[in-house]
């Protein structure tokens, strides 16, 4: 096993806290690492070499698409905590991106939240347990970046 | 293809640290079919109308903010110039009508609701009039009301009595809101070439050419291009400088282009009727929050404050630079689309009017090139009502030759002089009592009739 994903699941399992069963934090690496993965969407099969990125489908019918932004001083767990709410929530995770510059990290995932979820309550948790982590955490349906980006 | 990580960041740093908002998203409603036989029932049938069409104005706002996590600051309603469709009424009616429409914009939710006006380009109705006498009245014993009286036009000329008359409407403002630095003249814009589809309060109205309803949006933003601005540094050439400030007026205008349409969207949905998108006012709406200043856009651009040898031009650089980006970013643009210099409104600006950096004289020069207007500017209690008209007259003659809108929103802060303060909290901020000019022009001001239309009216 590669040495970050192990870090990775440390970091889930940490996160999770008591709630850490075997199931749920391969779930979210799973999550994470698929995300990750330059195929781009979620369980998407590889694209060809040498071909360029494919270009993120939109959401299933009824799914929100959101961008989910934590930044904040470095904190282990801030990832994995955000990627297990989403996970807890239902939500796929299409893309992750994260940085660490300077003792600040900054995350930045986009994610189909399924048909039907309280997108209010989800952001409501996100942002309590990035505030124990000492992150902030906003969630933002994703048209409002298509339009300022791509127009 | 896939937003870039610096995408996303830019919008979060925007709305995260350079106080970026849609400033307002303003319901028009015409009140069109609201004229009866008597003050009573018509001022009962413009209440209902207001009522029914705003009833879930701010609900579908303020859903429109959580989903896309952008701060809508303001939620506003204009309505058809009132005195359109009060034309019987007496001062005393219209006064009750302000009341009413006070009470109607409370229970609906919104900040402000604007329209408390009368269009006397060329002439005033009896019921213009009596709008007109009953401003003083009417602005004080409201809160959320906001009126105007468009006194010219190109295509008119200027209406010299009823600038007169709205300069002593203005004194009586003043007067009657003395306890509370004559706040009363805050809430009123006296215009030439008034707009119809403007959603900016105090001079917002729903013109006579406006569908039923219609949803304006104005946008805010001068952090936003004061970053971009402050990354290029001093050694930028002025096509840098408008290539930044453009690319940041399109990002925000399309924000508020989306932001509008979803709010017009919902509002339709959860009222059964549907109510159009209208226009995106690119004005740069400034406030008195840190990074919130237009005056600090312009110091970046390398003026030591503004006032200096130099603010005019910047201003119209900044001006231009976001009409090229807006334009391009909206389906419509309208309303009044031109950079705002409320001096009360903006840090920058009420630092640069204290420390005598910026005079009226400065700020009409400003307005001649592309700014508003002046707006939301004290100056001494005593100033005479022919004073006013003259300074009415100076900025109307500027909009009047150059078909552009100029606007005036002054206060003579009763009981204050030059050096004190009128201070009102909230959006409104705080202004310096600014000097004023007071070589006499009384039988200039009192000659009344019409200032003919200019030549450039005559375009067919």
């Amino acid at each position: 096993m590669p040495s970050d994903v192990r870090a990775l699941i440390d970091r889930i399992a940490h996160a999770l806290g008591p709630e850490a069963t075997p199931e749920r934090v391969e779930r979210v690496a799973r999550a994470v690492l698929d995300a990750r993965a330059p195929a781009g969407p979620t369980r998407a099969p590889a694209a060809p070499a040498g071909r360029a990125r494919p270009r993120v489908a939109g959401p299933p019918p009824g799914a929100t698409r959101v961008v989910v932004t934590a930044y904040g001083e470095d904190q282990p767990g801030v990832l994995a905590a955000i990627t297990a709410e989403l996970s807890a929530a239902d939500a796929n995770i299409l893309d992750v991106s994260q940085k660490v510059l300077q003792g600040y990290f900054t995350v930045v995932l986009v994610a189909d939240l399924a048909a039907g979820a309280d997108l209010g309550a989800v952001r409501q948790t996100l942002q309590s347990r990035g505030e124990a982590l000492g992150a902030r955490v906003l969630l933002q349906h994703e048209e409002l970046f298509q339009a300022m980006h791509r127009p | 293809m896939p937003l870039a990580l610096t995408e996303v960041l830019e919008t979060v740093r925007m709305t995260e640290a350079d106080a970026f908002d849609i400033r307002t998203v303003t319901l028009g409603i015409s009140l069109r079919g609201c004229a009866s036989r008597d003050a009573e029932s018509t001022r009962r049938n413009v209440v209902d109308r207001v009522r029914r069409v705003a009833e879930h104005h701010v609900a579908a706002a303020e859903e429109v903010e959580r989903l896309y996590g952008v701060r809508i600051a303001n939620k506003r309603v204009s309505i058809t110039p009132a005195a359109l469709v009060a034309d019987g009424f007496s001062p005393a009616d219209f006064v009750r009508l302000a009341e009413a429409l006070d009470g109607a914009a409370a229970e609906v939710g919104v900040d402000y609701l604007a329209g408390f006006s009368a269009l006397v380009e060329k002439g005033a109705t009896p019921g213009d009039a009596a709008l007109i006498e009953a401003l003083p009245e009417a602005l004080a014993v409201t809160q959320r009301v906001c009126a105007s009286v468009a006194c010219g036009s190109t295509a008119a000329g200027i209406n010299a009595d009823a600038v007169l008359a709205v300069a002593r409407a203005i004194k009586g403002m003043a007067a009657r809101t003395a306890d509370r630095d004559s706040i009363g003249c805050a809430k009123f814009v006296a215009f030439c070439n008034a707009v119809g589809d403007n959603p900016f309060v105090a001079g917002a109205f729903h013109g006579p050419s406006e569908p039923g309803a219609a949803l304006n949006v104005g946008i805010s933003g001068p952090g936003v291009v004061l970053r971009a601005i402050e990354a290029l540094g001093p050694d930028a050439d002025f096509g840098a400088v408008t290539d930044a400030i453009k690319t940041m007026a399109f990002k925000i205008t399309r924000a508020g282009e989306l932001v509008g349409r979803r709010v017009a969207e919902r509002l339709s949905e959860r009222s059964g009727s549907p109510v159009p998108f209208g226009v995106v006012d690119i004005s740069l709406a400034p406030t008195p929050a840190d990074r919130d200043s237009v005056g600090d856009v312009l110091r970046a651009m390398g003026l030591a404050d503004v006032g200096a040898p130099g603010t005019t031009a910047a201003l119209a650089m900044l001006n231009e630079a976001v009409k090229r980006g807006g334009l391009m970013a909206a389906r419509h643009v309208g309303g009044l689309s031109g950079a705002f210099m409320p001096v009360s409104e903006d840090q920058a600006m009420i630092d640069a009017a204290a420390s005598g950096h910026l005079t009226l004289e400065k700020l009409e020069a400003m307005s001649a090139i592309c700014s508003v207007g002046l707006d939301m500017v004290a100056i001494p209690g005593d100033t005479s009502p022919e004073t006013i008209a003259g300074i009415l007259f100076d900025e109307f003659a500027i909009g009047m030759i150059n078909d552009k809108t100029t606007a005036v929103r002054i206060i003579p802060v009763a009981g204050k002089g030059v050096g004190e303060w009128a201070d009102y909290g909230g959006l409104l901020g705080r202004a310096p009592v600014m000097p004023v000019s007071n070589v006499g022009n009384a039988v200039f001001a009192r000659r009344g009739g019409r200032i003919p239309a200019p030549i450039r009216a005559l375009t067919n």
